[in-house]
């Protein structure tokens, strides 16, 4: 169906289906172009089906499949245990799963997976969630879990199936829970100060002691919910903190509140007085929305991805001929496997049989892939780029060399990283000064007028424990949170910003952080003229090589020739030929014809061209580097170390030389190389902020205080890190540094300005004039500025260093 | 004056129907995805005859046969977005004509795509 272009004038025709040039060769239908057979299929199964609204509710909502998969991919969604364990409910007659689909990006998406049952009968229901990229399936069993698949496959939506896929959901009832203690502690805050009110206007003579007692009564009921069920986060907090003898913030917070109730109920049943449950209730609520507005989740973005999230989830083994799929864990050692071109190697093992090409940019940070000959050893993680090869295991997967990185403890850092935040470290002084201040009131009044020496104790204690101190940190930092993620830079939790603003020195990684692995300029070396030049990038369209790529996007676009007989040899090059034209492009080897020594094949990536026979020269492939890259690293090196570590050769040497300090180059560096560095600098009490991305730094991610991953694209696999930077961020880079600096002052302004109310109403408090209507007026009030200046000066900074609010 | 107490209880008990609902409506998951609801919304709601050729709709009086209902509705502002945070992108409407789905060139399709 391909109408060779003829004489087209060099118009843009962009595929209806994904939006993408088509070049000259655009397939056409219904007198809609497309750009390839896939995008077509496409088209053509939604419209035959009524799904022409797809391409209504968005433009060009296609995506276009790049890569074709081979059938007996997908052959392990036939073991009973893999469906098993990926399947969220299962019995006789019809199953429920929830994908991950990344692919997932506009309203047409939604709108076609969800009418995907009118598509397949036998799918009963689909239903997306858009943030979180998953679709909740149930279908029949009269359909098989792989046929499912490969509908989605099909359509453009195949579900990502990894090996953390079989692990099972996190479940979030936790935060269930947590929206029931906001909505009592909201409902019994509102009705306990409204049930106060008489209390605060009245002046106690003309109001009949039988309302007084009934309103009482009715704020102690409405208490005990609070009290038992809103606060319990402060007080299992506080009890383990104190068994670990750790004094945090939530040890004064629940004494404070536990204070309040106490003596509240006690004047209520005595009769002696009205009590304090509207700030009790008040401090709840404020409490619990900081604990909201600090947690705000990114759904879609994961911090603690670890090999399993990179890992694919079974493996092919070649038992006496035979292909068997088997799941990763099963994989023991001496099988042999069979790895496909672009598949993953999922254990060390050794090469048997065929040209390995190993891939391992995601591994070890190596850009260019290397040759391996047989009985030579390859590492899990590494992607063969080439023909099908078969290897012999050595190891199990979560004994390979790469996974063992990932056995670091990360939790212990993450508890280390907030305990030693600012709020904490301030309340193991604060904490025993509050107590001593209430102890010595008590025993002062003790003295001097004994009956309110209880009262002034317990007053003291309650202005100074609970209080606006602990609104500080979620409020302010929440929002600077908030803002940071408005900037595409987004942090796992407040205790980041903290230790990011501490930072002495900054590490980076070169390959996928500094160079945009996307986007790499291809040079010729060698004389090409206009002519060769369109010859050549006709050529390399057809092919989806992401070498190919780069070449078509680095030449001068030109009007795209038809090519016959394309043929494309993996590992090795392509071929075509254009009007008795024959163009080859490719390893050394296969355009000259003849076997090249390793050395000059090992200098780097090249491919050759060659028209009719004559070799025209090579394409070299240099490293593109981020665009502003010369100014982030000057304007950071004015405040910090600058180092770059990196497992790439010393080709780049020179060109890196005009940026970094020589002595703080440090190429070749394996990932354990990468983790000791930092661990070196760590220990000498440098506190590094690392910036990787790629599996191949995962272990210097853990190691480093703060550990940034940036990624193209925020769905990716990004390794378990403490912050994601999206690529596209990458030069404002020092200003969020700084931004998180100013935070972390402004924090402290803050508590500042609590710990002034906190004087003031000790001056109450002490002469036991601490009176409900006097705690009622300054709790709230303390609370409403501490956390209206938190949330203002963030914003205000955030304008000043100009970032997106 | 007394009647207060009553006044009062009664309220009470109002406002804690509603927290009543709130609870019910976080248990039954009305909370767990705030987006997607936004946009589902906008979709139109067609009923699919899979046995009749669809005849576009013209008169009224020409309905009484038509067991598709069709409205043309603008979608004003449906939002794509490749973030997390996402921005409007303005769609256009465009009437169904010659809808033909058959069961068996689905069946078809479906099994000869190549995978």
């Amino acid at each position: 169906m391909a109408q060779a272009a003829s004489a087209h004038p060099s118009t843009h025709v962009t595929c209806f289906h994904c939006g993408e040039d088509c070049g000259s060769s655009a397939i056409q239908l219904a007198e809609k172009p497309f750009c390839c057979e896939g995008c077509k299929t496409v088209y053509e199964i939604l419209n035959e089906n009524g799904f022409s609204d797809y391409y209504n509710i968005a433009q060009t909502p296609g995506i276009k499949m790049r890569e074709k998969k081979s059938a007996g991919v997908l052959s392990y969604l036939e073991h009973s245990e893999v469906v098993a364990k990926l399947v969220d409910f299962q019995d006789s007659k019809m199953t429920r799963i929830t994908f991950t689909i990344p692919q997932i990006h506009c309203a047409s998406c939604i709108w076609l997976l969800e009418n995907l049952y009118r598509l397949k009968p036998g799918i009963t229901s689909v239903k997306v969630n858009f943030l979180k990229r998953e679709a909740a399936l149930a279908f029949s069993n009269e359909l098989s879990l792989r046929s499912v698949v490969e509908l989605l496959a099909s359509i453009g939506y195949e579900p990502e199936i990894n090996l953390q896929s079989l692990e099972g959901k996190t479940e979030k009832k936790a935060s269930k829970g947590f929206y029931y203690q906001l909505g009592i502690a909201g409902f019994c805050f509102g009705n306990i100060m409204l049930l106060s009110f008489p209390e605060y206007l009245s002046f106690d003579r003309y109001i009949e002691p039988a309302f007084s007692r009934f309103f009482s009564y009715l704020n102690l009921l409405l208490a005990l919910p609070v009290f038992f069920y809103c606060s319990s986060y402060y007080f299992k907090a506080a009890f383990s903190g104190l068994r670990a003898r750790m004094l945090d913030i939530n040890v004064p917070v629940a004494l404070g509140i536990f204070v309040l109730f106490s003596r509240s109920a006690y004047e209520i049943l005595t009769q002696t007085g009205a009590g304090y449950f509207d700030s009790m209730a008040g401090l709840v609520f404020f409490l619990l929305i900081g604990k909201w507005f600090q947690n705000k989740t990114y759904d879609s973005l994961s911090f603690d991805r670890d090999y399993k999230s990179y890992f694919p989830v079974a493996a092919t083994r070649k038992e006496n001929d035979k292909e068997v799929s088997i799941p990763l864990n099963e994989i023991k050692i001496s099988d042999v496997l069979l790895i496909r071109n672009g598949e993953l190697v999922p254990a060390d093992a050794e090469l048997l049989k065929g040209e390995g090409q190993m891939d391992y940019s995601f591994v070890t940070g190596e850009s260019n892939s290397t040759k391996i000959n047989t009985g030579e050893k390859i590492f899990a993680g590494g992607r063969q780029v080439g023909g099908a090869i078969e290897i012999r295991v050595l190891k199990n997967t979560s004994q390979s060399y790469l996974t063992q990185l990932w056995n670091q403890e990360v939790f212990a850092k993450e508890h280390q990283r907030k305990f030693a935040s600012l709020i904490n470290k301030f309340s193991r002084y604060f904490t025993p000064a509050a107590l001593s201040v209430a102890v010595a009131a008590g025993a002062y009044w003790l003295v001097v007028d004994s009956s309110i020496a209880i009262n002034v104790f317990t007053s003291v204690l309650i202005v100074v424990c609970a209080c606006a101190l602990a609104l500080a940190t979620p409020f302010t930092l929440g929002n600077a949170l908030r803002i940071l993620g408005k900037n595409s830079f987004y942090l796992k939790d407040t205790s980041v910003i903290e230790s990011l603003a501490q930072t002495d020195e900054v590490v980076f990684d070169k390959t996928g952080t500094l160079t945009n692995a996307q986007h790499q300029k291809a040079h010729f070396v060698g004389e090409l003229t206009p002519s060769e030049i369109q010859l050549a990038r006709s050529l390399v369209y057809h092919s989806s090589h992401p070498l190919s790529r780069q070449i078509y996007d680095s030449l001068e676009k030109t009007e795209l020739l038809p090519i016959e007989s394309f043929k494309e040899y993996s590992g090795k090059g392509i071929e075509g030929v254009f009007e008795n034209n024959k163009i080859m492009l490719g390893s050394e080897s296969f355009v000259k014809g003849l076997h090249v020594r390793k050395e000059t094949e090992a200098t780097g990536t090249r491919s050759w061209l060659s028209i009719n026979g004559q070799v025209k020269g090579y394409f070299d492939f240099n490293n593109h580097y981020r665009e502003g890259l010369g100014e982030v690293i000057k304007d950071l090196e004015a405040d910090y170390k600058i180092s770059l570590i990196t497992g790439d050769s010393e080709g780049e040497k020179e060109f890196l030389k005009t940026y970094f300090n020589e002595n703080n180059l440090h190429f070749n560096q394996s990932p354990r190389d990468k983790l000791s560095f930092i661990g070196f600098l760590e220990n000498h009490g440098k506190k590094v902020l690392m910036i990787g991305d790629g599996l191949n730094d995962a272990g210097a991610l853990k190691q480093s205080s703060t550990g940034i991953s940036i990624t193209e694209n925020v769905n990716n696999f990004s390794p378990s890190c403490d912050a994601i930077l999206d690529a596209k961020a990458f030069n404002e880079l020092p200003k969020l540094i700084r931004f998180a600096k100013g935070s972390m002052t402004l924090l402290k302004i803050a508590l500042g300005i609590s710990l002034l109310y906190n004087v003031f109403a000790l001056s109450f408090a002490v002469q036991g004039m601490f009176t409900p209507i006097v705690a009622a007026i300054l709790m709230p009030l303390s609370s409403i500025t501490v956390t209206a200046f938190g949330i203002a000066s963030t914003t205000l900074l955030a304008k000043k260093i100009k970032l997106k609010i | 004056m007394s009647v207060l107490f009553v006044l009062l209880i009664v309220s009470l008990i109002v406002a804690m129907g509603f927290l009543v609902a709130f609870i019910w409506a976080i248990r039954s998951g009305q909370f767990d995805d705030t987006y997607t609801p936004s946009i589902r919304m906008l979709f139109e709601d067609k009923i699919y005859n899979t046995n009749q050729i669809q005849k576009p709709l013209r008169n009224v009086e020409e309905n009484t046969n038509a067991e598709r209902k069709e409205r043309e509705t603008p979608f004003s502002s449906i939002p794509s977005t490749q973030s997390p945070v996402s921005s409007a992108v303005p769609a256009f409407s465009k009437k169904q004509t010659d809808i033909k789905p058959c069961a068996e060139t689905l069946k078809n399709l479906i099994t000869t795509i190549p995978s």
